[in-house]
């Protein structure tokens, strides 16, 4: 019996043993690199280990028979094998897979640049926008301190690679705005509608945009709002030129937040001398809501409306009969709201829907003329987003806008009113798809086409772009597109004889990202066709106008941004090269338009001293000579102005008082006083001895200065 | 002699049989005392992959999830790359989600997620802090709810207020209460069992003597 026991124990024991079964090998990717940390193990079992710092790993399971040996470790695929554990030692190599999904994958980035707090290789945050010097918090003065923009001070729009002001549309949470700029004096800069606060993404795109978006010659600022607001706020600001206040109240699901602002600037020109004569200075108020709700587990619901009233009146020059002055007065008013719902339908389809109006109705008197404009606009748009798999996604949609534009021009002289009118449906449609050929290899590719009750004109318009990851950290992309604009209300509303304009863009890249430092060369080719073209200068007839206009654009843009070598420090440096000329509107041959400046260099500095919580920050700014119009010379636009600096700093001061939050922003820009010309208005007739006399073009007063106190009750 | 045999036999089976799935709680014991030790981000990776291993076999407790997650956000104190980071707190997000799918009122891993919304503060202070210090703060106040008489919610308060600029109203002399609150509540504080969560008490002394 002892003996039966002892042979029986044996056995068993001798089973258990066997039962040890070991494995190892080693860990690594598909470059050969070694992989540490990674864990394997056996699945449904708790035996396992990590690999060491030689990618090596070994253990023993008592599992035995057909298992599943599991590898992973973050940024790859889970690895899953089937194995035959029979007591006899395993070696098994094992060699992960990227995981697609990884941040740091090639994705398309011809014509872009990327804001946003959650994208990793983004170029700016939205925080960056505000604290920029010499950009006020305005978000096309950020932008023109990105390559890709000419600097066109006189205006304030933003001017990409050789396109006028009206070729950049912006987008809010997709919706197209009809007018992001505030009216303005002639030569004095608008400024953007809305506070960059209000969005947590920007997309700003120097050509090759998505099918998605369309009626943009040039360029998209593509602007997402906020979510959710987080918190119960009140925020009081108060500044050189006015002062705001705004309440934020928020519950689980829901948030709403009301504004109002007043600026009035008589006081800061009354203090600061204006090389213009204002009658009544620019004053004027605005007020916001928003309001977010939640819908279920995954919709959002948002909607933001805001009206804005301004007025201002200056005595300026007369063309006509210089040097003699006649009064202009502008008033206006601007209603605009906008309402988005976003969800996720399901694990494949996610929709977003909008729909916004808005309504401009601007007042100009012209001496004893007076020009009402009243413009009316309707957008509903839908877009679905299909998730094929891992590597492949739709996206397709369909807008439709409506815009009804009436202007009077009344005439004292004669007592006429001349009216001009027009509407127009124009209904689009777009398919894209996003694929990832490999973690190497990404493509867009899109088409888009609109059709124009007005214009009772189609397009078609083809989108493709490619990006290529070279190494680890650089990417190479190329892009290319037709983009169709309806021409300017301008011109729509003297002729029906219209075609939609065009552009085409060549636009190829590369980027090199590392540790906080980005790299980026963007060279491209733009060609402009069907540009509208007038040869008389006889408005009001229709057959004056036709689309034989044409032009190009060429270039190169540099950029350089970094935040990691000096501490507490980041800078960036923006360079821009173009090479453009345009045969269009009332041009008598094809020349360089006053708005290109052949080279533009910008650098941004912030530095952080963290021992008095502040942020300074500096901008120096370079643009070469624009043309401009001469009836002097007979060569047409062969004038140039001198090449124009600005050196801007600003100090942001943050502190506390009585526990809130408090931002103290003082700026001050063209510091050393630069005395730039952007260029020159000419009598329309000449003077006793032939010549036609010119007006310079500069800034009211050579230095702007700034103050706010912005404060956050909680 | 059959009862001694009978005996025999089902003990060497049921060490034959149950020897193959180790005890939950061996396990369990073995991977949290490894963890105490794990100071380095390579020792804490492997304590990572220890809970996960656990983890992927007991789908029904909350408690091995948790402790994967509080390795990864330590991990990101241990490392200088923010991207990477980032990838860690997104997975320790993911496991967090898993464990409240479980357990959605135990205060403990309320807390953990609050303090892997902190976490994510390190990687900008600027344009993160705000945000998610309010998100953080919020999960703490849920926590409470749950179990007034957990302190390590004082203790994760008291690290928010602390490392909150005094221009924000926040700052060492504020925190200072807390932690001294946090640390009655450590004395009345008896784990479960031996690996049940407990940390806090030495670390919240030492901020203590940070504030004086």
């Amino acid at each position: 019996m002892k003996l039966f026991i002892l042979i029986l124990t044996t056995i068993i024991i001798s089973l258990t043993a066997f039962a040890q079964n070991k494995i190892s090998g080693t860990i690594s990717d598909k470059n050969k690199e070694i992989i540490a940390g990674a864990n394997v193990f056996i699945k449904n079992s708790y035996d396992g280990t990590s690999s060491n710092e030689k990618g090596e790993y070994a253990f023993e399971t008592s599992k035995t028979g057909k298992q599943i040996i599991s590898v992973s470790f973050i940024g790859y695929k889970t690895f899953e094998q089937e194995i035959n554990l029979n007591s006899k030692a395993t070696t098994l190599n094992i060699v992960l897979e990227d995981d697609a999904n990884q941040m740091n994958t090639v994705n398309v980035t011809a014509g872009t640049f990327e804001a946003s707090d959650k994208k990793k290789g983004t170029f700016l945050k939205p925080l960056d926008i505000v604290t920029t010097a010499n950009t006020l918090a305005d978000i096309y003065g950020a932008m023109n301190a990105l390559p890709g923009t000419m600097k066109v001070a006189d205006k304030g729009e933003l001017f990409v690679r050789g396109g006028e002001g009206y070729e950049t549309k912006t987008f809010v949470d997709g919706l197209l705005v009809q007018k992001p700029y505030s009216s303005t004096m002639p030569d004095l800069p608008s400024r953007g509608r809305f506070s960059p606060m209000l969005f947590s993404g920007t997309l700003f795109s120097t050509g090759g945009y998505s099918a998605e978006y369309g009626q943009a010659m040039s360029s998209a600022l593509i602007l997402n709002t906020q979510g959710l607001a987080e918190e119960n706020m009140t925020s009081v600001s108060l500044m050189s030129l006015g002062g705001g206040l705004a309440q934020t109240v928020k519950n689980e699901n829901t948030s709403l937040s009301l504004s109002g602002d007043y600026y009035n600037l008589a006081p800061y020109y009354n203090l600061v001398k204006q090389d213009l004569q204002w009658l009544k200075m620019p004053q004027g108020l605005d007020g916001n809501l928003i309001f977010r709700q939640k819908i279920g587990t995954n919709g959002l619901l948002k909607v933001m409306g805001s009206y804005t009233q301004g007025s201002s009146s200056i005595s300026y020059p007369n063309f006509d009969n210089f040097p003699t002055m006649y009064n202009i007065a502008l008033a206006d008013n601007h209603t605009y709201i906008n309402s988005v719902y976003n969800t996720q339908l399901n694990d494949k389809w996610i929709l977003s829907s909008g729909m916004c109006y808005s309504y401009d109705h601007e007042q100009i008197g012209l001496g004893l003329d007076n020009v009402r404009t009243d413009v009316k606009s309707f957008e509903a748009k839908y877009t679905l987003n299909y998730t094929l798999n891992n590597n492949i996604s739709i996206k397709f949609g369909n807008n439709l806008v409506y815009k009804n534009y009436f202007q009077n021009y009344f005439v004292d002289s004669t007592k006429q009113n001349l009216t001009a009118k027009f509407e127009d449906n124009t209904g689009s449609a777009f398919v894209e798809a996003e694929i990832k050929f490999s973690t190497k290899l990404a493509g867009r590719i899109g088409v888009r086409s609109e059709y124009s009750s007005d214009l009772k004109k189609m397009n078609v318009a083809p989108r493709l772009s490619l990006a290529y990851k070279t190494s680890e950290f650089s990417q190479v992309s190329l892009g290319y597109g037709q983009f169709y604009e309806t021409p300017q209300d301008d011109e729509l509303k003297f002729s029906n004889n219209l075609d939609f304009e065009k552009a085409t863009h060549y636009i190829l890249n590369y980027q090199f990202t590392k540790d906080s430092r980005i790299f980026r060369v963007e060279t491209y080719y733009k060609k402009y066709d069907d540009l509208v073209k007038y040869t008389d200068v006889t408005p009001y007839i229709s057959e004056a106008y036709n689309n034989s206009g044409f032009g190009y654009a060429k270039g190169v843009d540099v950029f350089w941004r970094d935040q990691k070598t000096f501490d507490n420090l980041e800078y960036w440096i923006s360079y821009s090269y173009i090479d453009s000329k345009r045969n269009n509107k009332d041009y008598v041959t094809t020349a360089t338009p006053d708005f290109v400046s052949n080279n533009n260099l910008t650098f941004i500095g912030k530095y952080y001293i963290k021992s008095i919580t502040s942020l300074i920050g500096t901008s120096y700014s370079f643009t070469s000579g624009r043309t401009y119009y001469n009836p002097n010379n007979p060569n047409f636009m062969s004038d140039k102005t001198a090449s124009m600096n600005d050196i801007s700093l600003s100090w942001s001061y943050l502190t506390h008082i009585k526990d809130n939050y408090t931002i103290l922003f003082v700026s001050v820009s063209n510091v050393l006083g630069f005395d730039n010309i952007y260029g020159y208005h000419y009598a329309t007739k000449p003077d006793a001895d032939g010549t036609y006399e010119s007006f310079a073009i500069k800034s009211p007063a050579k230095r702007f200065f700034f103050i706010g106190l912005f404060i956050s009750i909680k | 002699m059959k009862k001694v045999f009978l005996t025999y036999v089902l003990g060497i089976v049921s060490l034959v049989c149950f020897g193959q799935n180790a005890d939950y709680d061996v396990v369990m014991n073995e991977a949290f005392q490894f963890l105490q030790k794990a100071h380095t981000a390579d020792s804490l990776q492997m304590a990572v992959n220890k809970f996960d291993r656990i983890a992927n076999v007991e789908k029904t407790k909350w408690l091995p999830l948790y402790y994967e997650a509080y390795s990864l956000v330590n991990i990101t104190y241990a490392i200088k790359d923010n991207d990477k980071k980032d990838q860690l707190l997104d997975k320790a997000d993911e496991l967090i989600s898993k464990a409240l799918k479980i357990d959605e009122k135990e205060s403990e891993i309320l807390v953990l997620k609050a303090w892997a919304l902190s976490a994510r503060i390190q990687v900008s202070f600027m344009t993160r802090g705000g945000k998610y210090s309010q998100l953080s703060n919020g999960e703490l106040a849920k926590a409470k709810q749950m179990n007034p008489e957990n302190p390590r919610i004082y203790f994760m308060n008291g690290q928010n207020v602390f490392y909150t600029p005094e221009f924000l109203g926040g700052g060492a002399k504020k925190a200072k209460p807390l932690f001294e609150l946090a640390k009655q509540k450590f004395e009345k504080f008896t784990a479960t069992n031996s690996y049940s969560p407990s940390w806090g008490k030495e670390i919240n002394e030492k901020m203590i003597n940070k504030c004086n």
